[in-house]
């Protein structure tokens, strides 16, 4: 098998799932310029009220097919992701639109420990794992495996990026948010109700949000109170990698993450003779956030911040 | 005379113990053209700013057809009929020329998220019927051919006339308009003057800002100066050049 190409493959899964997220994080930053660490545990949210509705309809219909079974936690995992983004900017962030920029930020990461704990009161503290209900199709490519999951896990990815790119270039609110992430004062000059532009891009980040932790926990096969924080934090490196504020760099960063991730994992045992194993993937993710943040700090897409105004 | 249009009733605001604008009172009559001037720092853009919902009022009234407008946010007094444009221009410098447009008709339309996902004939509709207003209004101001380049590269004269368009694309019944001719030379002056009689033929109340008071003069029906903060004069251009209260002001010597 060639480690190459299967690497490739994985980092491409993963790293869809980071541009998903990603997307959330630069598409409030654009308009707020506030980080939003309370994204991840938005879709950790997502992946453990779809893994409940999962659970239930398994217990009561145990005769429907799995993938409707899982299309159906889906389909509840979004618009309760989208109400509880909207409920988090309305109450978190609203009152503090005026606040120097320290205060949301702070408050962004106490909703998080917030939601974490709730999560952990709500789902309890072990892993949740995702029942083997969706088909298990393999393939052979390149002298590689890829599952039928991981397809429609890229395919999916792609085609809701391609959706909200679509809605960001050619729709009337898609006009209104790039118009307020220029300028707030003067799209409210000219009309659009901002506080509702603002609300619809966290619930759109939310609803793709809650896409990707359905992805997640059905990649790894659990969910976990916790998840969303590391995924937060990668997803939050694919966005600055990508430059923070940029919705194709965020799909960029994304998938570059995921690619470099997985690459280092399937290397860094031969890099360092075997001193070193893939459970230090983590790093990776890490480590490239600390050069773009060092050498290219707008990211890959981003404009330097003095040509923004 | 015609009927009022924008009714403004004692305002006054403060920032901490300065007194930016001090119980200004004025009213501006349907299809008139009326110039405010001033010497610098007389609180003109201030009152630009109390108008349309950018600064809470410390006092005083404003009303738009009838009906109040203080208090109100920004879009809503857009949505009541009134647009402004800058001093300092500020489009929306990395969308197109006609995005900008585009973005100033967002108060007369509606669709939404969901419109937006499901692109129902209605929606479709509307995004053609906001595209094909929005080439009208840019060829209407004279930028024919420059819709699809970016904002910030259009020409100076240009950005100034694209303010218009955009404010003019929220149908506005006042348009008010902050030092539109400010940096141009005489004969674009003399063609942004044409451009706001023809403005006011098709049926907008122009309320005008300006420091070129040849400008002013020779354009507008009636004329108000502040100074400090305070109305000190209001009439006719020829009314208002002879009154002694506004020589003192712009020659800042004591009135005879």
């Amino acid at each position: 098998m060639d480690i190459f190409t299967q690497q490739l493959i994985n980092g491409l899964v993963v790293g869809s799932i980071y541009a998903l997220v990603a997307l959330g994080y630069t598409m409030v930053y654009g308009i707020l310029e506030l980080i939003n660490f309370a994204h991840g545990e938005v879709t950790m949210i997502g992946a453990m009220v779809a893994l409940s509705v999962i659970g239930i309809l398994m217990g009561t219909a145990p005769d429907l097919p799995g993938l409707m079974v899982v299309v159906a936690g889906l389909l509840l995992a979004i618009p309760a992701c989208m109400a509880l983004a909207f409920t988090i900017e309305k109450i978190a962030y609203r009152p503090l639109r005026k606040a120097p920029r320290l205060a949301p930020l702070i408050t962004a990461i106490g909703v998080s420990i917030i939601l974490q704990n709730l999560a952990m009161l709500v789902w309890g503290r072990q892993y949740v794992s995702f029942p083997a209900v969706l088909p298990r199709g393999q393939h052979e490519i390149l002298g590689a495996h890829i599952t039928d999951l991981q397809i429609v896990i890229v395919v999916l990815s792609l085609l809701t990026m391609a959706g909200l790119w679509l809605l960001v270039e050619r729709t009337r609110l898609g006009r209104a948010m790039r118009a307020t992430a220029q300028s707030r004062e003067v799209a409210e000059l000219m009309g659009v109700n901002v506080d509702r532009v603002i609300s619809a891009t966290f619930v759109i980040g939310a609803a793709i949000a809650a896409l990707a932790g359905v992805m997640v926990s059905a990649y790894y096969g659990l969910a976990h109170y916790y998840m969303g924080f590391m995924l937060g934090l990668k997803a939050f490196s694919a966005a600055v990698l990508g430059g923070i504020g940029n919705i194709a760099g965020a799909m960029l960063g994304g998938l570059l993450l995921g690619v470099i991730e997985a690459l280092g994992a399937g290397y860094i045992g031969d890099l360092t003779g075997g001193f070193l194993g893939s459970h230090y993937q983590d790093v990776f993710a890490f480590f490239v956030l600390i050069l773009v943040l060092v050498f290219r700090p707008s990211g890959l897409l981003g404009e330097r911040v003095a040509n923004r105004a | 005379m015609a009927a009022q249009l924008l009714r403004v009733v004692g305002v006054s605001k403060r920032f901490g113990g300065l007194s930016a604008l001090d119980d200004v009172s004025l009213s501006v009559a349907q299809g008139e053209i009326y110039g405010l001037i001033g010497p610098n720092g007389a609180g003109k853009t201030t009152l630009f700013n109390c108008l349309t919902g950018l600064y809470s009022l410390s006092a005083g009234e404003i009303h738009l057809g009838g009906a109040a407008i203080h208090g109100h946010k920004p879009h809503q007094i857009v949505a009541a009929g009134f647009a402004r444009t800058f001093q300092n221009i500020r489009l929306f410098a990395n969308m197109t020329v006609l995005e900008n447009v585009m973005v100033g008709r967002h108060a007369r339309t509606r669709a939404g998220v969901l419109g937006a996902v499901l692109r129902c004939a209605r929606t479709r509709g509307e995004e053609r019927a906001i595209h094909d207003r929005s080439r009208e209004l840019l060829d209407y101001v004279g930028l024919k051919h420059k819709g699809r380049g970016l904002a910030c590269h259009l020409s100076y004269g240009d950005q100034r006339r694209l303010e218009i368009a955009r404010a003019l694309a929220t149908d506005p019944q006042l348009l008010a308009l902050d030092e539109p001719v400010a940096g141009m030379n005489p004969s674009e002056r003399r063609e942004m003057g044409a451009l706001f009689l023809k403005l006011r033929e098709g049926g907008v109340t122009l309320l005008l800002i300006e420091h070129d008071v040849k400008l002013v003069m020779g354009l507008c029906d009636r004329v108000a100066v502040l100074d400090y903060g305070r109305k000190i004069a209001e009439g006719t251009p020829e009314n208002v050049r002879q009154d002694p209260a506004v020589i003192a002001a712009y020659l800042g010597s004591e009135a005879p």
